[in-house]
């Protein structure tokens, strides 16, 4: 019905006035989906590196770039190696309040196939592991043997598929869940597999950490305390009665963090507020001039029998069709740029980023097309009345 | 059908800090009838228009009531009013009156799918008798002004309505073109319609059935040689 098609030719037959509103609600689209993505996967990072280090206190080497490295690793990835004599683990252990312990071992690849730069290596020990293998996303039946490894979720290798490490032939046996932290691109094994990696490096002249070897050395400890204890107070005693280490509470070196994603989260909230307060007055305005602009043509409309509701309609069909045609693109450019980019962004910004889920992705957009579409309504409601009440007998002799 | 207008006043509050009343159509009753062209003749500002926009169930009267067949089209609220008047009434504006974005045909259908009788054979068959044929998938800027109201007369007899409603239709043309277009309206009433026609072209008064003159707001019907009245 050519009625029905007025406002699609309306919008088609002015590219240029329709392409600039399609761009302001793309805009907004954008702002609102993207800035919803990028908060709630700052916030999804957090959350999953919390659980994710699984520990109530992580202690390191006592020199002072340790705790800076470790956090390196878990936020960006950036491998690091630092050491302790393995026997603090034991001294550990038997302070008070502490029930579980579990040391890893920090190695950094050369560059491995998988991976076009260095990629961290953590050995760690099955036995007493109680941070690692509960990430497992596919998981083997049975302990991790000779040249076995579990990879992180950002590798590309799958499970069953070989990487090479220094020239041994790893198999990966298991995968872990996404963290949105750098621990996504580090590969996990037993020490005795580091073992094997250390000596074909010498074998191959590289010489990496000859000296330094899991027999001797533990990068870091994990530690569950005991129910009823406090927290602080059990990382305070082992930093009083075990010399040489730096135990932290995994929520302190969290709450750095959290407090830098909070302010990112702040002005990522101020940004998508901005611009929807300043796509919806330049909307308004751009309605407004255009029912000055248009007083005629609709009262050309009302004489031909159209009733004031349909001239209200007309109106809000061709904001309801500018909107649609926004979110569409502000939807696609947003998951184009803010999902793929996701880890350079994690980068930048040097906080643990983990996108949203399918379910909650789509909730997010189905909000934020609501709200634009809500918004377009709304800023056109007024021009739509104007237009609708305007006196069609003054408009036609004004415009002779 | 007869269409009778009892008792019509309009009166206007200027905007402005004067707030002053202007009365633009003082009291009047007419009455109009299929098959004849009534003319209203009238200086810029006299309120024919007025009177125009309230026969054509336009604007609304300050007091009195206009009847279609005894029916009070003011009694109607908006939605019924509008289809009311895309059924019965057929309006042609002063000046270009064509939707741009639309095709010469297109406009012609427009008022048709209102009604959802869109018959494009009916469509063609005006274009034909206003002389559009050929430009009928043309756009309204590449036509010329007496095509432009040629135009606007198709589109007000597209959905058959029982009154034609034509504001100064020939302003603005040139002879060729004013006689086409009064020739067409005159036509129109031949055919069984009621055509009202308010303008100041002397030469619609050789068109006309009755004519009325338009003065301050005062209609008076003219009587004896239809030019001498013009």
């Amino acid at each position: 019905m050519l009625r029905k098609k007025l406002p699609l030719k309306n919008l088609l037959k002015k590219p240029f006035r329709t392409a600039a509103l399609v761009l302001i609600a793309a805009f907004m689209t954008a702002a609102l989906f993207g800035g919803s993505v990028a908060s709630a996967s700052l916030q999804n990072g957090l959350e999953s590196l919390e659980k994710r280090l699984g520990a109530d206190i992580i202690v390191v080497p006592e020199e002072a770039e340790a705790k800076i490295e470790l956090e390196n690793i878990l936020l960006q990835g950036t491998p690091a190696y630092f050491y302790m004599d393995k026997s603090l683990r034991e001294r550990i252990a038997a302070v008070d309040g502490v029930e579980l312990t579990s040391a890893q071992y920090f190695l950094v690849s050369a560059n491995a196939e998988c991976c076009s730069v260095q990629v961290q290596i953590i050995g760690f020990d099955e036995a007493t592991d109680f941070t690692i293998k509960p990430w497992l996303k596919e998981t083997y039946s049975d302990t991790l043997g000779e040249n076995e490894i579990i990879v992180g979720s950002s590798l590309s290798t799958q499970v069953g598929h070989s990487l090479k490490l220094y020239g041994v032939e790893c198999k990966a046996v298991g995968k872990l869940d996404a963290t949105g932290t750098g621990l996504d691109t580090a590969i996990y094994t037993t020490n005795d597999t580091v073992r094997t990696l250390i000596r074909a490096s010498q074998e191959k002249g590289i010489g990496v950490l000859a000296k330094q070897s899991p027999d001797d050395v533990i990068s870091s400890v994990y530690i569950k305390v005991k129910d009823g204890y406090d927290i602080a107070e059990v990382a305070g005693n082992i930093n009083l009665t075990v010399d040489g280490v730096e135990a932290v509470r995994t929520r302190s070196m969290i709450t750095d963090t959290a407090d830098r994603l909070s302010a990112i989260s702040g002005g990522i909230n101020a940004a998508r507020i901005a611009v929807w307060v300043l796509a919806a007055v330049i909307m308004t305005a751009a309605f407004s001039v255009l029912a000055g602009v248009r007083r005629r043509e609709f009262a050309v409309l009302r004489t031909i029998g159209f009733s004031r509701r349909q001239l209200g309609a007309e109106v809000l069909s061709e904001s309801g069709m500018i909107c649609a045609a926004g979110i569409a693109a502000g939807l696609i450019v947003t998951a184009l740029t803010v999902f793929p980019f996701g880890r350079l962004i994690e980068q930048r910004t040097g906080l643990p980023y983990l996108s949203p889920n399918a379910a909650a992705s789509t909730g997010y957009a189905l909000t934020a097309a609501a709200a634009v579409l809500i918004t377009g309504a709304l800023s056109s409601a007024y021009s739509a009345y104007r237009l609708s009440r305007a006196d069609t007998g003054n408009i036609l002799r004004e415009g002779d | 059908m007869l269409i009778r207008a009892e008792n019509l006043r309009k009166s206007y509050t200027k905007k402005g800090r004067s707030g002053r009343t202007v009365s633009a159509l003082r009291e009047t009753d007419i009455e109009l009838e299929s098959g004849r062209l009534t003319v209203v003749f009238g200086r810029s500002g006299s309120g024919k228009t007025t009177l125009l926009n309230i026969l054509s169930g336009l604007v609304r009267p300050t007091e009195g009531r206009v009847l279609f067949d005894g029916k009070d089209i003011f009694s109607l609220a908006d939605g019924e009013l509008s289809r009311f008047r895309s059924r019965n009434i057929g309006y042609i504006p002063q000046g270009q009156s064509a939707l741009s974005v639309l095709t010469v045909e297109e406009n012609v259908l427009l008022p048709a799918s209102l009604i959802g009788d869109e018959s494009a054979a009916e469509a063609e068959r005006l274009l034909d008798i206003v002389g559009l044929t050929e430009l009928r998938n043309a756009y309204p800027n590449e036509l010329s002004g007496g095509e432009l109201r040629r135009l606007a007369v198709a589109r007000a007899l597209i959905n058959k309505p029982a009154v034609i409603f034509a504001d100064e239709p020939t302003n603005d043309l040139d002879d060729e073109n004013t006689r086409l277009v009064l020739d067409l309206l005159k036509r129109t009433a031949e055919g069984g319609k009621a055509v009202v026609v308010v303008t100041h072209e002397q030469s619609a008064a050789a068109y006309a059935d009755v004519i009325y003159r338009m003065d301050g707001g005062v209609l008076t019907e003219g009587k004896g040689c239809n030019r001498e009245i013009a």
